[in-house]
């Protein structure tokens, strides 16, 4: 007798992801962020159904990677152009994926009125609270104390003023229904990610509203870190003036355990 | 919008500057519309209607030009445009089914690979042969959608160049000096860019002289210049600042014109 075995794909390579290597930094959060979105979108059945629009910073060139319809936005006008996208494809699924100089800095006046008109679209948004791509100046979201190449002495409130929660200022925003800050810098912290960026995009499905996941990502060649220690810094220091959670929960959904 | 090829149009209703300036009609926003813009290697079709009738006409060709050159196109009026009410008559529509397809579009990838518009060209000549790519088009613009009007062109001794507002103003002048006897014609391009620069050469000549009259201190009197040369002695007359002059005074420039006196408005040495 043949011993029979039934083997089941647990993991692979999500259909919503192209084959390409990224670009991006040892210890990046990017990628991590690439594949939850990804996987998302396949487990949902959308990636035919998506239009994303990348941001201006290091994941500018987030088309190379992500394997459905993209549109390219100048610096901080995601928001501004996924509203166009969707006020003209109602059907499909849109979102913009956004560093923290895109989406709270350049872009904050696209970020603000999207999310208060109550798009029906779905943000991503990458804070390291530090300019990528440009080599580490202080970003709006630049913690206190934090070093940037524009902030040497540490982020000073008097001089460089207050760090910024754009997630909590779009709470107080009736249009938005789900805002929720996660993490890719533990396990843990992933998976809840997942389950995070799941919901946001079932939130736009149902046409309810604007929805945002922040995930505080690592950045290690801009903080001058080991990809380790940027994770620690992530989980001890940085969830101090970003703490992690569900920020605002309109949804109605019932979390399943 | 132009690196990446998507077609759009912008609607420009010029008011008096610099800064916040005021919002009376002028026409000091030629060299921002015909040659600014964003950066990099690119030109925009610009419109320059001469009324609301025209204003409605010229936007649907501006929005037929976009899809046709997948390029922004702008309309460029003024405040006096956007302020007054004018009957307008509206054209038919055309087919949509004679543009060219969207296969370059956006509408989720069901079916077919995905598509990417973007216009960050990093890899070695990728922007490079863009750029000559892009000029093609721009060459062909500027060979196929030269638009302009001339009245009593033929026989006139004077030709004043204006376009939107200014050039129903010149038009009223010319008419009253008609009357008293002086042949004076207009030429009222139509496009800004591409300027019907042979058009207006080829009129430009048999001494005739070419008078630019703008609401602003020149700028499109610039394009003049690169059109006429010296084939023919260019006089100019402006009024800054969103005011406008009447007939009587674009008359009086013309007078000086034809007398050669300089008493209104001033000769262009090139």
């Amino acid at each position: 007798m043949s011993a029979e075995v039934a083997y089941k794909q647990v993991f692979g390579w999500p259909e919503s992801l192209k084959k390409n290597p990224t670009h991006y930094c040892p210890g990046c959060g990017h990628s991590i962020a690439h594949r939850l979105v990804a996987e998302s979108l396949d487990e949902l059945g959308l990636r035919e159904k998506t239009i994303g629009v990348p941001p201006v910073g290091c994941a500018v060139l987030a088309y190379n990677y992500f394997n459905f319809d993209m549109v390219e936005a100048p610096h901080g006008r995601a928001l501004a152009v996924a509203t166009g996208v969707k006020r003209v494809h109602p059907d499909k699924i849109v979102l913009t994926y956004q560093g923290d100089g895109d989406l709270a800095a350049i872009g904050t006046a696209e970020t603000i009125h999207a999310g208060n008109r109550g798009e029906r679209i779905t943000a991503i948004f990458i804070n390291n609270a530090i300019y990528g791509m440009t080599g580490g100046q202080m970003a709006p979201t630049t913690v206190l104390g934090q070093n940037a190449t524009t902030a040497p002495g540490g982020r000073d409130p008097r001089l460089h003023g207050q760090p910024i929660d754009i997630s909590r200022m779009l709470a107080i925003s009736n249009g938005v229904v789900y805002v929720e800050r996660c993490a890719v810098s533990s396990f843990k912290h992933i998976r809840k990610a997942k389950k995070a960026i799941k919901k946001a995009f079932q939130c736009q499905l149902d046409d309810l509203g604007f929805s945002i996941v922040e995930l505080l990502s690592p950045c290690p060649t801009n903080w001058k870190m080991t990809p380790k220690a940027a994770w620690s810094w992530v989980n001890e220091e940085m969830v101090k003036t970003y703490p992690l959670g569900v920020i605002k929960d309109e949804t109605g959904y019932e979390d399943k355990k | 919008m132009a690196g990446m090829e998507l077609p759009g149009v912008i609607i420009n209703m010029m008011r008096g500057g610099p800064g916040l300036g005021n919002i009376a009609a002028s026409a000091a926003d030629y060299f921002q519309a015909t040659r600014g813009g964003g950066h990099g290697d690119y030109r925009t079709p610009v419109l320059a209607p001469a009324g609301c009738q025209e204003l409605a006409e010229l936007t649907f060709v501006a929005f037929d030009l976009a899809d046709k050159y997948r390029n922004p196109v702008m309309l460029l009026g003024d405040g006096l445009m956007g302020q007054v009410m004018e009957p307008v008559v509206f054209p038919d529509f055309i087919d949509l089914k004679d543009l060219p397809k969207k296969d370059w579009a956006l509408n989720g990838c069901e079916g077919r690979e995905p598509r990417a518009i973007f216009s960050m060209l990093l890899g070695q000549g990728e922007l490079y042969t863009h750029n000559l790519a892009l000029q093609k088009k721009f060459d062909r613009i500027r060979a196929e959608e030269q638009r302009w009007e001339t009245k009593n062109a033929d026989d006139a001794d004077i030709i004043v160049v204006a376009y939107g507002t200014a050039a129903r103003i010149a038009e009223s002048a010319m008419d009253d000096l008609r009357s008293e006897g002086l042949a004076v014609g207009l030429f009222r391009p139509i496009t800004l860019w591409p300027y019907p620069i042979t058009t207006l050469r080829e009129l430009a000549q048999n001494g005739r002289k070419v008078a630019v009259f703008e609401l602003c201190l020149g700028q499109m009197v610039e394009d003049v210049i690169l059109s006429v040369g010296e084939r023919a002695e260019i006089y100019f007359y402006g009024v800054p600042g969103g005011n406008i002059p009447t007939p009587a005074e674009v008359a009086d420039f013309l007078r000086s014109v034809a007398k050669g006196d300089g008493k209104v408005g001033r000769r262009i040495e090139v």
